[in-house]
């Protein structure tokens, strides 16, 4: 699932992700969410869960992990300041090792947490608010705990040019603060960040004690603050959780805590692991795996139904877009013939139908309930009438006062990609464009596709989106605000879009509170696609994942976009 | 006897010496870096450095061979590219390039499920080759022998690959009466692990049987005109006895001697059924390794393929002088 | 059917793809209880085929039997295979020509020795086994209880014969029908082997076929004497007979080929010219009529007709199937013949 890709270009973070869908309900500070989760109907207490997984973790040490399927498992063991947790397919922001969703007085540069006073490590010591903030020190030495997020080291204010508690073990990180009693964990940022608490849902801010923390070999065993603890970890081939007897469920509103173990069998390949699964024979039964998308196998097991009540489909978090470059189309009409000329259903078809993802007119989606905006795009519901609307297209283009009929496309050469570009040259050539395809090497795609000005500066990206977190911010800021592009860099904002009004729109979103900027930042990304026409979403690609008969409580995770295995039990 | 086991233990040894050396030297001059494929993704040159060290290619080749047989017999020690140094116990054939597990263990993980499949696949292609081709060579000339022989000589043209894909698209997908192929513990789930192989050992025992159908026909067929066998009719035995006793037995030695060295090799893997079925097997395991040039798991599987193949024909040796008393082993 | 073994008209035909192999053709004669019978030819010309006919081994096979076989007053020709397999081993059995390849190369000799017992007698495996000693010790190996447990290949050529004569006698056979038993052996094994034979025969009065292609081993053994040519029988007759007045110019070949101890050292040997014919080709009329250096004293007969098993003279137990008149045969014999003996 790991997918290096460009983010927030405002701080210049590197990042990528994986995460989630299903309405992810930002919560207000008011909510207190301290009661724990609500039981799962039906679940029983033992067994072992067994998850098939192709090959190790990349990394259990939470300031390195940043991969779906392990960031919703670590959680077993993990606990955040901040946390997604799904209930009933409905997931929302809640405090974890934090006691509330933090507060902010100055518009999201200043960030306040109170903090849970009564939670335990696996030895019986107390989480202190220093092991969070050490936690947050630590990950500054990303050179040598790598793979992970940056967005700590990126967010939080460093005017001491602080290096890490590796590097200057003696040095203090002054903005980050514990109050007197270690009650509360004040962040001071660099910048303001209005969806700050998205952001303390990653493993840098989680708690590890100093004495207790072995640098590099930290992942091999990391000290559990949740349900249960690591027994045992064979490196590429097993490992195993227990409970863990110093975890209290009244504290913890995120996890459950249903069989004895779970056993993560590693090595099997992907063939494998899909036939295991769908054989559903001896241990398979009691078997799940988050890192193996059902792919070779589809057609024997979609839309079966002796493989419906497991088989687990569900739109990942990557959104398949086109970005119309605003600076090489001019034309307002000359872009919304682009835009009806995009024949969904044929590129939906080049990618593998509708098995493998889902039409959206959008690329926030709709389990962002607080920004989606169900619109049309060329006036049409496009999961309705996917097909292209040439006839429309061809009357935009009449309309066009400064036309321009030969595009350049985008497009990188890697997977079904190059089908895809060629199933939209097909619909431009229809609609009356002259269309010049543009193949880049899947290594240098995105530094190339973003440069402004020059000859060879494309009119249409073919590319594609993954949000960091489950919310507006971590898509319309990402990519349509205009403060991000530099004069020869558009960054990830494709369309090169810098339009007065929407940028007047991101600085009200900037001060507004979670729920309202939500609501800013959705209608950006419709103005953007409706009024401007510089962007077409096409699908959501479409996850496919299957357990065996015997787990129960599985459910798509709208944190992770993943199956969460925090519920998962073993039936009777 | 005893001295002969012995003798042939010897060179047998000598013999794996051999292949070791060959793959080796194979692998050496391969245009590969076993460094850069053993580093990963986020490789830097100077961890390349430290894996260049830590695996001891910077080593002449000749000591890297001579510290790969000790590490068989005895073990080593390998330094540790960031950890502290480890060991690795005998029989030692290394590191994973891709995992970094211990070369003799992912073996012995993934030996189960090819053992499964050979000793399952096995006795039902004796059981049906055998039965077919003695009823063939009763019923020389009749319907049954025709119809058999005619199944057989297209039996053994197919491939295993259209074969399984044939069965499994039939009895799994289709008639759903068979769970996707695949290998679970027959000693935690027994039902499961017959229900799992059945396509496997069907598939390989289709190809299989008709081939020893056809060994066993011919065979049976040969000695029916030795002198013996009119011996013993001249006896008075019955038809049962002579064809049983007399024929059947001097028939089998040939037979015995095939199918120790077909066991054997497909003890080394089952490649192409494995890879059909998805089933996690050593021959599985050795096409994984050559895909991802992942050498000390490809050097590991050679090795084990030679070792089951030259116990095999000491076993299938030994054996055939218990079989046939004309043989002395000296 | 007075005589023990009684074969009238035994003919015996192998379909193949080339035709019809007349292998046996009208074969008849008797043997009495304790009683040899020598039968002699060479190679392809039926002897064998007409062993196996008696003991019933062609059913089954591809081969038509036709004519009558009397074992014991048992027809074998026209009998089911499990009413001959009961008479095989026990009422007649057989010593095989090449007893290396006669015997399974698998099992120890003791064991198909007690294979053979067991079949015909309700005994124990043990008993069987006791039986082979004692039958491996009758024909003479030493250390039966030894050898016993020997495989054929751990025998010699010698022993291995007597083994096979062990075998064929262990039930007591009446009729014992011995296919080349010495050819591979060498003189004095021979000489120990056909003595071993002539004793048995004494003890259990045994009905004897001992079908060779040595005149000079009938000489010494049999009573009487069946002279086959190309599936035909030729001559027959009582040893006495047929040795010292011969009939047939094959029989006079036979005789002049031998080298003879008490014969004229100077006399040179003569071989019969030409080689013995295909079974698939015949020659019309007289089969021998090729190789025959009489065939100037009949004419066109020979090359066209068939010639008649006729008695030699009125009353006596002696036939031939020659178109020569006796006369002639007595002169030529006379003349030319005889100083050759």
């Amino acid at each position: 699932m790991s997918l290096k890709k460009k983010a927030l270009a405002v701080v210049g973070a590197a990042a990528l992700a994986s995460t989630a869908l299903l309405s992810v309900n930002a919560a207000s500070a008011a909510t207190t969410f301290t009661t724990p989760v609500a039981p799962i109907k039906g679940a029983v207490k033992g067994g072992t869960v067994t998850i098939l997984a192709q090959g190790d973790f990349e990394h259990l040490d939470p300031a390195r992990n940043y991969v779906g399927g392990t960031l919703d498992f670590y959680r077993l063991f993990t606990r955040t300041l901040t946390q997604y947790r799904t209930v009933n397919g409905k997931t929302d922001l809640v405090p974890d090792v934090a006691a509330d969703l933090g507060t902010t007085k100055d518009g999201g540069k200043t960030w306040t947490f109170k903090l849970r006073t009564n939670l335990k490590y696996e030895d019986g010591n107390t989480i202190t608010c220093a092991d969070m903030k050490y936690g947050v020190m630590r990950s500054y030495n990303d050179d040598i705990l790598d793979g992970g997020p940056t967005y700590a080291k990126d967010f939080i204010a460093n005017p001491t040019n602080y290096k890490g508690a590796y590097t200057e073990p003696g040095k203090d990180l002054p903005s980050v603060i514990c109050s007197p009693k270690g009650d509360a964990i004040t962040f001071k940022l660099a910048i303001p960040v209005p969806y700050f608490p998205y952001v303390t849902t990653f493993g840098a801010f989680s708690p590890i004690p100093k004495a207790k923390d072995t640098k590099q070999n930290y992942e091999l065993r990391p000290l559990s603050s949740g349900p249960y603890k690591i027994e045992s970890y064979s490196r590429g081939k097993e490992l195993v959780l227990v409970r863990n007897d110093k975890w209290d469920a009244k504290t913890d509103p995120v996890r459950w805590n249903y069989p004895d173990e779970y056993h993560v069998i590693m090595g099997a390949d992907q063939n494998v692991i899909e036939q295991s699964l769908i054989s559903d024979s001896g241990n398979a039964k009691t078997s799940v795996s988050f890192d193996t998308n059902i792919i070779t196998n589809l057609s024997k097991v979609l839309n079966v139904a002796k493989y419906k009540d497991r088989l687990f489909n569900f739109d990942s978090a990557y959104n398949r877009y086109y970005a119309i470059n605003v600076d090489t189309v001019k034309d307002i009409n000359v872009r919304k013939a682009i835009q009806c000329a995009v024949d969904f259903k044929s590129i939906l078809l080049a990618a593998g139908g509708t098995s493998a993802g889902s039409y959206a007119n959008s690329t926030i989606p709709k389990s962002i309930k607080a920004a989606y905006r169900n619109f049309n795009v060329c006036g049409r519901d496009v999961s309705k009438k996917p097909e292209a609307q040439l006839d429309q297209a061809k009357a935009f283009l009449a309309k066009a006062t400064n036309p321009k009929t030969t595009l350049r496309l985008a497009y990188r050469d890697r997977g079904v990609e190059p089908l895809r570009a060629a199933a939209l040259e097909q619909s431009l050539k229809a609609a009356g464009f002259t269309v010049i395809m543009d193949k880049y090497p899947s290594s240098d795609f995105y530094a190339p596709a973003a440069k402004r000005g020059g000859a060879n500066e494309p009119d249409i990206i073919q590319t594609s989106w993954a949000f960091d977190w489950a919310a507006a911010s971590g898509i319309v800021y990402a990519l349509f605000d205009a403060r991000t592009m530099t004069p020869e860099d558009a960054k990830s904002n494709q369309s090169r879009g810098d339009f007065a009004d929407l940028q007047k729109l991101f600085a009200k979103a900037d001060t507004s509170a979670t729920a309202a900027q939500e609501k800013i930042l959705g209608d950006i990304e419709q103005s953007l696609i409706v009024d401007k026409a510089a962007h077409v979403s096409v699908y959501f690609e479409t996850s496919h994942y299957m357990a065996g008969s015997k787990v129960g409580g599985l459910q798509v995770d709208g944190g992770y976009s993943t199956l969460s295995v925090l519920g998962a039990y073993v039936k009777k | 006897m005893l001295k002969y086991t012995f003798r042939r233990i010897i060179s047998g040894t000598l013999v794996l010496g051999i292949v070791s050396a060959i793959v080796f030297a194979i692998f050496y001059i391969l245009p590969s870096d076993p460094a850069r494929l053993a580093c990963g993704k986020s490789c830097t040159p100077d961890l390349v450095a430290r894996i260049q060290v830590a695996l001891e290619l910077d080593q002449p080749l000749p000591i890297q061979y001579g510290r790969f047989i000790k590490g068989i017999f005895v073990g080593r020690t390998y330094l540790g590219n960031t950890d502290a140094s480890r060991e690795c116990g005998a029989p030692c054939l290394g590191y994973s390039y891709q995992t970094d597990l211990p070369v003799t263990e992912l073996l012995l993980d993934r030996l189960p499920a090819t053992l499964s499949i050979a000793v399952g696949a096995s006795i039902l292609w004796l059981l049906i080759g055998l039965s077919s081709g003695i009823i063939s060579a009763l019923r020389r000339g009749t319907w049954i022998d025709r119809t058999s022989q005619g199944f057989a000589l297209a039996a053994a043209s197919l491939q295993i690959y259209f074969v399984g894909l044939i069965l499994q698209f039939i009895f799994v997908d289709k008639l759903a009466w068979l769970p996707m192929p695949g290998y679970t513990s027959p000693f935690d789930y027994p039902m499961d692990w017959a229900k799992q192989m059945v396509l496997p050992w069907v598939t390989l025992a289709f190809l299989l049987s008709a081939i020893y159908s056809r060994l066993t026909r011919s065979g049976m067929i040969e000695t029916m005109g030795e002198d013996f066998v009119r011996t013993a009719r001249a006896k008075g035995l019955s038809s049962r006895d002579i064809n049983l006793k007399h024929v059947l037995r001097a028939a089998m030695t040939p037979i015995v001697t095939v199918f120790g060295l077909d066991l054997g090799s497909l003890l080394g893997g089952a490649v192409i059924t494995e890879y059909v079925f998805n089933i996690p097997g050593l021959g599985k395991l050795s096409t994984e390794a050559v895909t991802n040039l992942d050498l000390p798991v490809v050097t590991g599987t050679v090795l084990f393929a030679a070792f089951f193949i030259i116990t095999a024909n000491i076993v299938v040796d030994l054996l055939y002088s218990v079989l046939d008393p004309k043989v002395r082993l000296t | 059917m007075s005589a023990f073994l009684e074969v009238k008209n035994l003919s015996v035909a192998f379909p193949t793809e080339d035709g019809v192999v007349q292998a046996v053709d009208s074969l008849s004669f008797s043997v009495e209880k304790g009683k040899t019978l020598g039968i002699v030819g060479e190679s392809g010309s039926g002897k064998s085929v007409t062993s196996l006919a008696i003991l019933g081994l062609q059913k089954g096979s591809r081969a038509k039997v036709s004519g009558q076989i009397w074992v014991d007053g048992n027809e074998i020709v026209a009998a089911s295979e499990s009413e001959v397999r009961k008479l095989r081993g026990k009422a007649m059995s057989m010593i095989f020509q090449d007893a290396l390849a006669a015997l399974h190369p698998y099992y120890t000799v003791g064991h198909q020795i007690a294979e053979a017992y067991l079949v015909h007698n309700d005994v124990s495996k043990k008993a069987a086994m006791a039986r082979a000693v004692e039958m491996l010790d009758r024909v003479g190996i030493p250390e039966p209880h030894k050898r016993v447990n020997d495989f054929p290949h751990q025998f010699s050529g010698g022993m291995r014969q007597r083994a096979m004569i062990a075998m064929a006698l262990s039930c007591n056979p009446s009729l014992l029908i011995a296919d080349e038993p010495t050819t591979a052996l060498d003189v004095t094994v021979q000489a120990q082997i056909l003595e071993l034979l002539r004793d048995l025969q004494k003890e259990f009065g045994t009905a004897i076929i001992l079908i060779t292609h040595d005149l000079g081993v009938v000489a010494e053994t049999a009573d009487d004497i069946l002279l086959m040519y190309a599936g035909k029988q030729i001559e027959y007759g009582t040893v006495r007979d047929v040795l010292q007045v011969p009939q047939h110019p094959y029989a006079w070949g036979l005789l002049t080929s031998i080298p003879r101890l008490t014969g004229d050292p100077n006399l040179a040997l003569t071989a019969i010219q030409g080689a013995p014919p295909s079974l698939i080709s015949v020659p019309s009329g007289c089969a021998f009529h090729p190789r025959c250096t009489y065939v100037d004293n009949v004419g066109a007969a020979c090359s066209t007709l068939i010639p008649e098993l006729i008695p030699v003279s009125e009353g006596k137990h002696h036939s031939v199937r020659c178109h020569m008149s006796a006369k002639v045969r007595e002169q030529l014999f006379t003349s030319q013949v005889a100083p050759h003996l």
